[in-house]
């Protein structure tokens, strides 16, 4: 037997097997009695799991909130499957879920290249699809189609929005150059790509010293780390994510870098998970943001969504959670407010949808801007600082700075 | 005494100057310069062989190093190969290629599970012309061409053929794009002897290929790099680096590409090598450097240390040669110096006895020289009127001028006596030596002497041993106990119980004869001259006695010396007397 035969033939072996292994949750309403049948994806097994089951149990608090809070809401059922994180697995489960489920809309994804991809099989099958977890803006500018609806913070706003800070913090820190570092792949590029074009748009002059992309997963960050290092920036911003942002601080520090360099990281280093897998290993002062903070905005409903979260599942949100909630909330109220009940209509409904969320500050809402289809949200950026509350974390985020969507306004 | 001696010019020698002509400056550098010498040869040798030998070890761990990375850079290259051979050869691949043709979706999923790997971006599908017909997204895909928004040209990126596939690029990185290489197959054709519809390639992660170049990374070696046939060097990380002229070392890699070590920028002006060295080199002086201050203060202290002891001994050699004899030369230890310290002391002690010796010998001289001239010159005008005088016609009534002449014939002997006394003392008779029984002429003596000791009431006892026997001229020797006998009873004249001992014996090999009276003994002052001629604490006599009898012992090789205890060290009058003591040779 030659060895491509050999290779087929495994390889042939190993997608029967993990494709009929998938994992699929169910929640909500049953299919038969569902006003809307969903077809999510996010991984539930492997090194992301937690990433999935904190969207399920988004999506489950959605569920409550519109049961409890709003009677005319319609039934939902959720299919949710385990995409483990594989592409290949995404595109067969997306057929699966259009075919054999016969879901009205598509949501979720977390890597944003099966995003990308779910998003062209959405284009050209004519099908909603909510994207939640993701962060590429490409979905909504260059591969941008009618029934693609991306209902969270992108990278082009949370780097906007960091470009925004950066520019202020040059008044005061008359910081010159800046240094990067992110995951090899759509996402790492995207967010350097776009905060690069945010700071140009903004006029702020600065210096790149140096720009590096690691590979995915991976457990060193010596070689990178060394590199900085040997020619450090004044600001390293950081594009990691999940585990690769906790073993690259973890390690930067151990190294001194983050002593060397101002660490910032905008679009979700702020997050739960990281905060809570570093704790005593994040200096103060980094500057930090993502999608969704456990301590701000500091408001009756945000608290509320972490407390029902905290009470149901023995730990706070990650950002997944309140993105897939988001989507459960915005396709509830696309269905009400939709005159016709039809895809077509609940489409176009969500095109400038108002929606009030956990994560909306007081006096703001959530809107879904109709030209971009990009929710309108606000971007909070802090910075580490030691925490008193020993309860949740011993590092939390201070000295909020606000940013609202375009044109940006800048609160203090 | 020292007034004796000649006038040597000049006595004082020359002041010793380190830094002019001390032999011990001389042997100061010559010290350092055998210190220095062997330790500027072994630093030079041992720079050159650690240097050489450094370097062959390095380079052998560097080849080492080189070869660990080509063949990972290798493995890696042919992970991909095989995994596009098995894509090449799928039976319905081609059609990836067609417009608007549906691929299944086993195949594709078998594609998709091959490029779904972090180091891979996707695959692509180009036709004969190397056009992009179709692009399939990897979980890593980023950009075009898998995304609208970028743009994707292989055109002016080389191409470069490993067995039956092609490696194009690599695409160096751009801003918000990392750098990436296609590796390349052509797809097998549907059916045989048709043309193949075109090549599937992975485009993957330049980062990934390179990340072994982390093995030659180090700070004090340099950095690898990943030369390509465009000339462009990537580090590690697949950053582009400037190409280096100072390779240290390399090995080909692929068709016209090189995996390079190089020096690091910090290291532009000099090799590590260099550096290395020059440092090495440093340590090397600083330890020679430190050796010889080391040496210097050692040698310094010592020479002061050796100046230190050798000028006592300058001063006193000094001190010596202007008759100083007196002089002591302090010692301490039991070293050389010490010893010689000790030679010189004794050297003047010698030399102070051997100058003593001769002005008592010329002295002897002088004296005997004067004595025969006087003798001579006094004998015999004192013989003519001694014959005058007793041819001298006299009245027998006239027994005043008898008595006169009578007083006056003594009085002549007297003084010839006298002139006898002075030639014996300084020209004696050389002795004729025997073996004599000691014994035997102490009683010959006693049996002499006993009559006047009578008349002195003076006791007389001799103490002998039978076998005692000396070596001496018996006539000598008798004449000298005859002559202590004499000044005994002299020393006894009129005192109550006086009593004259004899003594013969033998001990260690000498015969000692003493004779010891109980008289009222000699003075402290006057031990000390009493064996000098003309000596003599009587109103008569010549003081020639105990000087003869010395200088008579002095021929026959013995010695006499006196023991006395003086009325004025004693405070008891009994206790005083005087032992004369003779040694001689058996």
């Amino acid at each position: 037997m030659t060895s491509p035969l050999k290779s087929f033939l495994y390889g042939l072996t190993l997608l029967a097997s993990s494709v009929l292994s998938a994992e699929e949750v169910v929640i909500g309403s049953s299919p038969a009695q569902a006003d809307l049948k969903l077809g999510c994806m996010y991984p539930l097994s492997g090194s992301s799991a937690l990433w999935g089951r904190d969207a399920v149990a988004g999506m489950k608090l959605a569920l409550t909130h519109l049961a409890t809070k709003k009677k005319t809401a319609p039934q939902i059922t959720i299919y949710i499957s385990d995409t483990m994180g594989k592409a290949y697995r995404s595109r067969e489960i997306t057929q699966q879920l259009l075919t054999h489920k016969k879901v009205d809309a598509l949501c979720g994804v977390v890597n944003s290249a099966i995003a990308l991809e779910t998003s062209r099989i959405a284009k050209k099958k004519q099908i909603l699809f909510l994207g939640a977890g993701h962060s590429t803006s490409r979905t909504t500018e260059e591969e941008l189609h009618p029934w693609y609806f991306h209902l969270n913070n992108d990278a082009s706003q949370s780097m906007m929005a960091g470009a925004l800070y950066l520019q202020e913090l040059q008044k005061t820190d008359k910081w010159k150059t800046l240094s990067y570092i992110g995951p090899d792949y759509e996402y790492g590029h995207q967010i350097w790509q776009k905060l690069t074009q945010s700071l140009d748009a903004l006029g702020v002059k600065y210096q790149i010293n140096d720009e590096f992309y690691s590979l995915h997963n991976e457990s060193s960050y010596g070689t990178y780390i060394k590199a900085i290092a040997s020619n450090p920036p004044d600001i390293l911003i950081n594009g990691h994510w999940t585990q690769d942002l906790v073993r690259f601080v973890e390690q930067a520090n151990n190294t001194g870098l983050l002593q060397q360099s101002r660490f910032a990281n905008f679009d979700t280093g702020g997050g739960y998970f990281a905060l809570s897998r570093l704790q005593d290993s994040l200096p103060d002062g980094l500057i930090l943001s993502a999608r969704h903070h456990i301590n701000w905005p500091e408001t009756a409903r945000n608290q509320e969504f972490i407390d029902h979260f905290y009470q149901q599942n023995n730990r706070l949100p990650t950002f997944v959670a309140q993105d897939a909630y988001t989507v459960i909330i915005a396709i509830a109220d696309a269905w009400q407010q939709s005159p016709e009940k039809s895809m077509a209509s609940i489409r176009q409904t969500l095109e400038g949808l108002k929606l009030s969320l956990p994560e909306d500050p007081v006096g703001f809402q959530s809107y879904i801007d109709p030209a971009t289809h990009k929710i309108m949200q606000v971007q909070a950026i802090g910075v580490t600082r030691r925490s008193t509350d020993k309860e949740t974390l011993s590092v939390k985020l201070a000295d909020w700075k606000i940013y609202y969507p375009e044109p940006f306004h800048y609160d203090r | 005494m020292e007034s004796s001696i000649p006038a040597q010019e000049p006595t004082r020698s020359q002041s010793i100057r380190f830094w002019e002509n001390s032999i011990v400056r001389r042997y100061f550098f010559l010290s350092l310069l055998v210190t220095f010498i062997p330790l500027v040869i072994t630093i030079f040798l041992y720079d050159r062989l650690t240097g050489e030998l450094q370097q062959n070890i390095d380079q052998q761990r560097y080849q080492l190093q080189l070869k660990q990375v080509k063949s990972e850079m290798t493995s890696m290259l042919q992970r991909h190969q095989t995994a596009l051979r098995a894509i090449a050869s799928l039976p319905d691949i081609g059609k990836l290629l067609q417009k608007d043709v549906q691929l299944s979706s086993a195949t594709l999923n078998l594609i998709y599970f091959d490029i779904d790997r972090p180091e891979i971006y996707g695959a692509l599908f180009f036709s004969h012309q190397w056009q992009l017909k179709q692009a399939l997204p990897g979980q890593s895909a980023s950009g075009s061409p898998y995304w609208n928004g970028d743009t994707f040209s292989i055109e002016q990126l080389p191409k470069i053929q490993i067995g039956s596939d092609w490696l194009i690029g690599p695409q160096p990185p751009l801003r918000g794009k990392s750098g990436w290489y296609l590796i390349a197959r052509q797809i097998e054709a549907l059916d045989q002897g048709k043309e193949s519809p075109g090549y599937v390639a992975f485009q993957v992660r330049l980062a990934s290929l390179t990340s072994p170049l982390t093995i030659l990374d180090s700070e004090q070696s340099g950095y690898g790099c990943l030369k390509t046939s465009s000339n462009s060097c990537f580090s590690s990380l697949a950053g582009l680096k400037p190409p280096s002229k100072n390779t240290i070392s390399s090995v080909n890699f692929l068709s016209n590409w090189q995996i390079q070590l190089n020096p690091d920028v910090s290291f532009q002006q000099a090799s590590f090598y260099q550096e290395s060295q020059t440092s090495q080199r440093g340590l090397y002086m600083a330890v020679a450097i430190i050796t010889l201050t080391l040496v210097s203060l050692f040698f310094t202290a010592l020479v002061a240390r050796t100046r230190r002891r050798i000028q006592p001994l300058i001063h006193g050699a000094e001190a010596i040669a202007d008759g100083h004899w007196n002089h002591i030369i302090p010692s301490t230890g039991h070293d050389e110096i010490t010893q010689l310290t000790r030679s010189l002391n004794r050297m003047a002690e010698q030399l102070k006895s051997l100058m003593s010796a001769r002005i008592q010998m010329e002295k002897k001289v002088t004296q005997g020289d004067f004595a025969t001239g006087v003798a001579h010159e006094i004998r015999n005008p004192l013989a003519t009127i001694k014959v005058c005088l007793q041819s001298l016609p006299l009245s027998s009534n006239n027994a005043q001028a008898t008595e006169l002449k009578q007083l006056m014939l003594e009085e002549i002997d007297r003084i010839n006596q006298l002139i006898q006394n002075l030639l014996d003392y300084s020209k004696p008779p050389k002795p004729l030596t025997h073996q004599i029984d000691c014994s035997a002429l102490l009683q010959r003596v006693l049996i002499l002497v006993e009559p006047l000791a009578k008349e002195h009431s003076i006791a007389l006892t001799l103490k002998t041993s039978d076998q005692t026997q000396c070596k001496a001229d018996p006539e000598q020797l008798h004449q000298v106990i005859m002559n202590l006998l004499l000044n005994s009873i002299e020393a006894l004249s009129g005192t109550e119980h006086g009593q004259i001992h004899l003594h013969c014996y033998q001990q260690n090999d000498k015969a000692v004869i003493t004779v010891t009276d109980n008289g009222p003994g000699i003075s402290e002052t006057d031990q000390k001259k009493v064996m000098e001629p003309f000596f003599t604490t009587k109103t008569s006599g010549t003081g020639l006695g105990l000087a003869i009898s010395a200088r008579l012992v002095e021929l026959n090789n013995g010695q006499l010396s006196l023991s006395s205890r003086g009325a004025d060290q004693t405070s008891n009058q009994l206790d005083s007397g005087t032992t004369a003591i003779l040694t001689f040779n058996i």
